[in-house]
C-alpha cells in the first residue's frame, strides 16, 4: 500500500469537495506525527542529563532578560561536571543551584569558563549521586566521532521549564556553520533564554552543540546585549566538537581565553589578500616567531592563509596557551616557527619620530602625480620612496634628519610605505633607539635616533612648536562655507575648506591649497543649524589652514548609534573635497571646542565613531568625563591607532577608560585647556611620524 | 551518518508507511465533516467543483511529490477565527484582538481586555461585520464570550482533555498585528508545542490572574492583536486559546503561550448556557500582618536587605526560636519556601505574608555544599 494507492482512490472524492479541501492535506498529518515521535525520542535520549540552572542574588542587567533568569545545562560526567552557557556567569551571584528532572537541587559552582564560546563548566556539589552524563552521541560506540551535519537539516533545541522542570523543545534547521569566531552553529529554531545552555541536538538525537546567548560579532551589525535575538530565529550553538576538546581543560579550573599572536597586517581592510605584516608588537609571541616586520604569513596551522580574514578565522579557533604552527614569507625564503599563543600582550607604547614624511608612488612617472591609493592591489610593483617633508622643531629627529632625506631601513627592516612605517613606529619599543638608513644626497647615511612616548602631555610630546601660529592666511583663500548634502543621509552638515572644482586644470590649484587637516565636529543634538555653528571656527581654521565639518545629529535632542556610517561618509566626502588624508583628520565634540566643556551626547558619539571606524580618523578629542559610547572591543582586533586629546591638566587626572582604551593601542595626550585653535595645530601634528 | 532524515510523505520507506496508514482514516473522516458546513453553497457548485477539482487532481498527480499541506487545516481554522474590534487606541495600546467561533450561533470566545471595555464590533472570516454583545466574562481566565446574531457559522468544539503534547505541531490562528484588514482571513502561524507547564501560584511570575497549565510555543505567536486566536491540531482540532502579551518575569522574555482548551471549556459552556459561574478563587492573597508569618515569627535574622536581589542569607539565628529548634544556622541560604522558588530575600517577606503564623513553614536552604531540607514550626 502506498500513498498514492490511497490518493487515486480517494481521488473521485476529494475532486468533489476540493473547493474546499487540499488533497494532500490527507498525508501530511502522517507527517507531523512521525515528525513529532522523532522530535520527542531525540529529546527524550538527553533528557535525563539536563538540568535547569538557576542564578541566585544576581544584579539585574540593562537588557531586556533577566541577569537571574533559570537557564538549561547539560550534566557530561560522573563527577557531576555541567556544561551550560555564559548566561550563568554574566553576572555575579550569591550562588548557582542546579536542579534535575526529579527536582532535586544541588548546589554548583563554577569551574571553568571559555569566554571565547559563551562555555562555562560548573560542579555540583551537596551528593554524589548525579544526574546521569550525557551521551554525545546517540550510538556511543562512536563517541570519538562527532556527528556529520548538513545545512538545512531539522535541529531540535532541548531544554527544561518551569517548577516541574518539563521537558521543553523548540524545531528549526540548521543555518549555518564555523560562525562567530568560528566554532559556533546557527539555528533558525526559535530559541527564548529558557534554552541557554541546553543542548541542539538532530533528528536521532546526537548532540550538536550547546545554545548560547549572542547577538553576532559587533563588527558585523550584531548588538552589544548578547540575549536581544531571543526568539528571533537567528540562535547560536557552540560547536560539540570545541566543547569536547576543551572539556579537560575546563575541568582542570581554567579560563579559556583568545589567543593572540601579535602581528598587524599592513592592510587595514579584513578582505584584503595582502597578509603582509607591517608591525610585531614588542615581546608577543610573534616576535617570539622571528616574524618580522614586511614578512607575509603563508599558512596557520598548515592551512593556506590567502586573506586576513583567513588568518582571523584560524586564530579564533585557538586559545590562548595552545601552539599553531606558523609559516611565514621574506622575500624569496619560507620560514615557520611554532608557538604559544598568549592572552594578553603589554599595551604597545606609541612612538614619535618627529618627521612629516611624504610617500611618492613613482610607476616609471617622476612628477610624484600618480594619486595614492592606499588599497591599490598593483602596490607591489610600484617603487616607493619615504621622503622627509619636514620636522617637528625640538622633536626627537630634529637634527639626526634633514629635509630631503629619503626612508630605507629602520633597525635593518626595509620600510616599504608611509602606513607600515606608522604601524611600526606604535609598536616601537620605548626608550630604545632606532637605526635609520636613510638616502641624503645619493649617498647611504645611518642616523640613530631615540623616538619619544606619543602618549602625554601635549606640549611635552610636540615642544614648544605647537603654540606657534603659522599664518596660513594666503594659502586659506578662496576657501568657502558649503552645505555637504549626501544622498540618504539627513544630518546636517557644512563645510569650510577649499571649495570642489572637479575641472582637470583647477586640480593644480586646488592641490596647492590644501587643508592641512580636516576637524570634524559634531554637534550637540539640540543644535540644529550646521551652517551657523561652522561660523564659530571660521577664524582659527583660516589662521591654521585646517578644514572643518561641522555634522548635526539626525534628530533633535539625540545621536543614535546607527548614525555613526553617515558621520563616516561625510567625512569621507568632505576629505576628498579638502584633498585631505585620514592621517590628518579627527573628530572632536563641540563640548570640547569649547573651554571648561560640559560633556554631552556630541562627546560619547563622536569617542563611538572613532572607535569602531578606526580607518577614518587619526584624532579624536572629547570632554573626559563623558557617558562611555557602548563598544565592544575585543583584544583579538586589530590595534588602533588614534590619538585622544583630553582637556585635562596632568596625567593624574586620566579619565579611566583611558587605561582601557590604552591596551588597545589608543593613545591619550593631555592639555590643560584645548580650543578649536589648539585642536587644529594639534590636527595639523597628527601625520608626524 | 547524518542528513539521512526519513522523509515523511514520500512512503517509500516501510517504517513509516505504518503512521501514514494510522492516519489516513481520520483526515478523511474530516474531508466528510465539510459538506455540513458548506451545505449552504448548493449542489450547482458541487457540479462545477467536480469539473474543477478533478483537472485540478490531475495537474498535481503529474507532480513529482506534492508538499505535504496543512490547507485544509488552516482554511477550517481561519473560517472559525473572528477579528474582535474594541476600544483601546489610547497609550499605544491596540484596539484589537481575536476570537473564535464556539457555537453555530454565533458565540465567540475571546480574551477578557480592555477592548471589550465598549460592545466590540466582531468580523467574521467571510466578512460580515456584527456589533457584538458581551454574554459573560470571566476575570480569572481572562476570557469572555461575545455573541453575534448570525446562524449555521462553523465553529470549533472544545475537547475536555487535552492530547496535545510537547514537540506535537501546531497551527496558532490569529489577527496578530491587526494585518487581516478589511474582509481579509486571519493569519496562519506554524510550529510546535515546546512543552505544557503551569504558570504557578507564585506572585509574579506572571502578571496575568490565570493560574493552571499552558503550552509554551516554539513559534512567536502571541504578538498584538493575536490574544484570543486559537491553537489547533494537525487534524484541525481545538486545542488551546492564544493569550495576551505575557512576560516571564523569571527571565524577563515574552512568553509564547496558549491556555489549554480543558481550563476554559466548562467556563464557556456555562456562560452560553446561562449559568452563573462563580469566579474561581485566587487561592495566592496576602493574609494580614498579624495572621502571617514574616522573619521575627519564625526568628531568622536576615542579612541587610540593601539591593533589590539581595540573596535570602540568613545573617543570625536567635535562640528558642522555630528557626533554631529546625537547626537553621547564620549563612544559611534560603531556596525554597514551601517548595516555591526564593530568588531574593524580598521574595522570601513577600512568601511568608501568604502563610499563615500557625502552619509550619518548610525551608530548603543551602549550607555551603549542602543542600537540607528544615521543617520551622511555631
Amino acid at each position: 500500500m502506498s500513498a498514492r494507492w490511497i490518493k487515486t482512490n480517494c481521488l473521485l472524492l476529494v475532486g468533489l469537495l476540493s473547493f474546499i479541501g487540499d488533497p494532500t492535506g490527507l498525508s501530511v498529518g502522517a507527517d507531523e506525527h512521525a515528525m513529532t515521535r522523532v522530535v520527542r525520542a531525540a529529546a527524550s535520549r538527553v533528557l535525563d542529563s539536563i538540568v535547569t540552572i538557576e542564578v541566585i542574588g544576581a544584579l539585574g542587567g540593562e537588557g531586556e532578560i533577566r541577569q537571574d533568569a533559570p537557564t538549561a545545562g547539560v550534566v557530561v560526567d560522573e563527577e557531576g561536571h555541567v556544561i551550560t552557557s555564559s548566561q550563568v556567569t554574566a553576572s555575579a551571584s550569591a550562588t548557582i543551584i542546579v536542579i534535575d528532572g526529579d527536582g532535586a537541587r544541588y548546589p554548583a559552582q563554577v569551574v571553568g569558563e571559555d569566554v571565547v564560546r559563551g562555555i562555562v563548566m560548573l560542579k555540583l556539589g551537596g551528593s554524589n549521586d548525579f544526574p546521569p552524563a550525557i551521551t554525545w552521541r546517540a550510538d556511543s560506540s562512536e563517541a570519538a566521532n562527532f556527528p556529520q551535519r548538513q545545512i538545512g537539516q531539522t535541529m531540535v533545541a532541548v531544554s527544561r521549564y518551569g517548577a516541574k522542570g518539563s521537558p521543553m523543545v523548540s524545531v528549526g534547521i540548521l543555518s549555518a556553520m564555523g560562525r562567530l569566531k568560528g566554532d559556533a552553529l546557527q539555528t533558525d529554531a526559535r530559541v527564548s533564554p529558557s534554552f541557554y545552555g541546553g543542548p541542539l541536538l538532530d533528528i536521532e538525537g546526537n548532540v550538536h552543540g550547546i545554545l548560547i546567548p549572542s547577538a553576532g560579532d559587533a563588527a558585523a551589525g550584531g548588538g552589544q546585549d548578547p540575549t536581544q535575538w531571543y526568539d528571533s530565529g537567528i540562535a547560536f550553538a557552540t560547536s560539540i566538537e570545541a566543547i569536547v576538546k576543551r572539556l579537560g581543560a575546563l575541568r582542570a579550573g581554567n579560563k579559556i581565553r583568545a589567543g593572540l599572536l601579535g602581528i598587524v597586517p599592513a592592510e587595514r581592510d579584513s578582505s584584503s589578500t595582502n597578509t603582509t605584516v607591517a608591525a610585531v608588537r614588542p615581546r608577543s609571541p610573534a616576535e617570539q616567531a622571528g616574524i618580522r616586520a614586511g614578512d607575509q604569513i603563508t599558512r596557520i596551522n598548515e592551512q593556506p592563509v590567502r586573506r586576513i580574514d583567513d588568518m582571523r578565522l584560524a586564530l579564533g579557533r585557538c586559545d590562548a596557551g595552545d601552539e599553531i604552527r606558523i609559516a611565514f614569507q621574506r622575500g624569496e625564503e619560507e620560514f615557520s616557527a611554532t608557538v604559544e599563543l598568549v592572552d594578553a600582550i603589554a599595551p604597545p607604547r606609541a612612538q614619535l619620530l618627529g618627521a612629516f614624511v611624504r610617500e611618492d608612488i613613482k610607476p616609471g612617472k617622476q612628477n610624484g602625480e600618480a594619486s595614492i591609493d592606499e588599497k591599490d592591489p598593483q602596490r607591489g610593483v610600484v617603487d616607493r620612496s619615504l621622503q622627509i617633508e619636514s620636522l617637528l622643531q625640538d622633536g626627537p629627529a630634529d637634527g639626526s634628519l634633514r629635509v630631503g632625506d629619503r626612508l630605507l631601513r629602520i633597525n635593518g627592516t626595509e620600510v616599504s610605505s608611509l602606513s607600515t612605517l606608522r604601524r611600526q613606529l606604535w609598536l616601537a619599543e620605548a626608550d630604545e633607539e632606532l637605526v635609520l638608513t636613510i638616502i641624503r644626497e645619493s649617498e647611504e647615511v645611518v642616523q640613530n635616533v631615540t623616538p619619544r612616548d606619543l602618549a602625554g602631555s601635549l606640549r611635552d610630546v610636540y615642544g614648544a612648536a605647537l603654540d606657534q601660529t603659522e599664518s596660513r592666511q594666503a594659502k586659506t583663500q578662496g576657501w568657502k562655507t558649503t552645505t555637504l548634502r549626501l544622498p540618504e543621509i539627513e544630518n546636517a552638515a557644512a563645510v569650510y575648506g577649499p571649495v570642489i572644482d572637479e575641472a582637470k586644470e583647477a586640480r593644480r590649484a586646488a592641490d596647492a591649497n590644501a587643508a592641512g587637516g580636516l576637524l570634524v565636529i559634531l554637534l550637540e543634538p539640540d543644535h540644529r543649524e550646521a551652517k551657523e555653528s561652522l561660523k564659530a571656527f571660521i577664524d582659527a581654521a583660516k589662521r591654521t589652514g585646517v578644514a572643518v565639518c561641522v555634522i548635526a545629529s539626525q534628530q533633535e535632542g539625540r545621536w543614535q548609534p546607527a548614525e555613526d556610517a553617515a558621520i563616516v561618509r561625510l567625512t569621507t566626502a568632505a576629505a576628498r573635497q579638502c584633498r585631505v588624508t585620514s592621517a590628518a583628520t579627527a573628530i572632536v565634540s563641540e563640548n570640547v571646542c569649547r573651554l571648561g566643556g560640559v560633556p554631552g551626547p556630541s562627546d560619547t558619539m563622536a569617542m563611538g565613531v572613532a572607535l569602531s571606524r578606526e580607518d577614518t580618523y587619526a584624532g579624536l578629542s572629547v570632554v573626559p568625563n563623558l557617558q562611555p559610547p557602548a563598544v565592544r572591543l575585543s583584544p583579538a582586533d586589530p590595534i588602533r591607532m588614534i590619538r585622544i586629546l583630553v582637556p585635562i591638566a596632568a596625567e593624574d587626572d586620566r579619565p579611566s577608560w583611558g587605561q582601557v582604551l590604552g591596551r588597545f593601542g589608543c593613545v591619550i595626550q593631555e592639555s590643560p585647556s584645548v580650543d578649536a585653535g589648539l585642536l587644529m595645530r594639534w590636527l595639523t601634528r597628527l601625520p608626524a611620524i | 551518518m547524518s542528513g539521512n532524515e526519513p522523509r515523511f510523505g514520500s512512503a517509500s520507506s516501510a517504517d513509516h508507511a505504518s503512521p501514514f496508514h494510522a492516519t489516513a482514516p481520520i483526515a478523511t473522516q474530516s474531508v466528510f465533516i465539510m459538506p455540513c458546513v458548506r451545505l449552504a453553497l448548493g449542489i450547482t457548485l458541487n457540479c462545477l467543483a467536480l469539473i474543477w477539482g478533478s483537472c485540478l487532481q490531475q495537474a498535481r498527480a503529474q507532480e513529482v511529490a506534492p508538499e505535504p499541506s496543512l490547507g485544509r487545516v488552516a482554511r477550517e481554522a481561519q473560517q472559525r477565527v473572528v477579528k474582535v474590534y474594541g476600544a483601546g487606541g489610547l497609550a499605544g495600546l491596540e484596539e484589537y484582538q481575536s476570537g473564535f467561533l464556539v457555537s453555530p450561533s454565533g458565540h465567540v470566545a475571546t480574551v477578557w481586555s480592555y477592548v471589550l471595555d465598549v460592545d466590540p464590533i466582531v468580523v467574521l472570516d467571510d466578512g460580515r461585520r456584527f456589533e457584538a454583545e458581551i454574554v459573560g466574562f470571566e476575570p480569572a481566565l481572562e476570557l469572555a464570550v461575545l455573541k453575534v446574531e448570525a446562524d449555521g457559522l462553523p465553529f470549533y468544539s472544545l475537547p475536555a482533555d487535552d492530547q496535545a503534547g510537547w514537540g506535537d505541531p501546531v497551527l496558532a490562528v490569529s489577527n496578530l498585528f491587526n494585518i487581516a484588514v478589511g474582509n481579509e482571513p486571519a493569519s496562519v502561524m506554524r510550529g510546535r508545542i515546546a512543552t505544557k507547564t503551569r504558570l504557578d501560584a507564585r506572585r509574579g511570575t506572571f502578571q496575568t490572574p490565570y493560574r493552571g497549565s499552558v503550552y509554551l510555543l516554539d513559534l512567536v505567536a502571541n504578538n498584538p492583536g493575536a490574544a484570543g486566536g486559537a491553537l489547533v491540531d494537525r487534524r484541525g482540532t481545538f486545542v488551546a486559546m492564544l493569550g495576551k502579551e505575557l512576560r516571564d518575569s523569571q527571565t524577563g522574555s515574552w512568553l509564547n503561550y496558549a491556555i489549554p482548551s480543558s481550563a476554559i471549556r466548562q467556563t464557556v459552556g456555562d456562560i452560553i448556557a446561562g449559568r452563573k459561574t462563580l469566579p474561581q478563587v485566587i487561592e495566592d492573597t496576602k493574609l494580614a500582618l498579624d495572621q502571617a508569618h514574616d522573619v521575627a515569627t519564625l526568628g531568622l535574622v536576615m542579612v541587610p536587605d540593601v539591593l533589590e536581589t539581595t540573596p535570602a542569607f540568613v545573617d543570625a539565628v536567635p535562640s528558642a526560636t522555630a528557626a533554631q529548634r529546625a537547626g537553621l544556622q547564620a549563612d544559611d541560604l534560603v531556596l525554597l519556601v514551601n517548595g516555591v522558588r526564593t530568588a531574593s530575600q524580598r521574595a522570601l517577606r513577600e512568601q511568608l505574608r501568604r502563610i499563615d503564623r500557625r502552619d509550619d513553614v518548610t525551608l530548603l536552604i543551602q549550607r555551603d555544599n549542602e543542600i537540607k531540607e528544615l521543617v520551622l514550626r511555631p
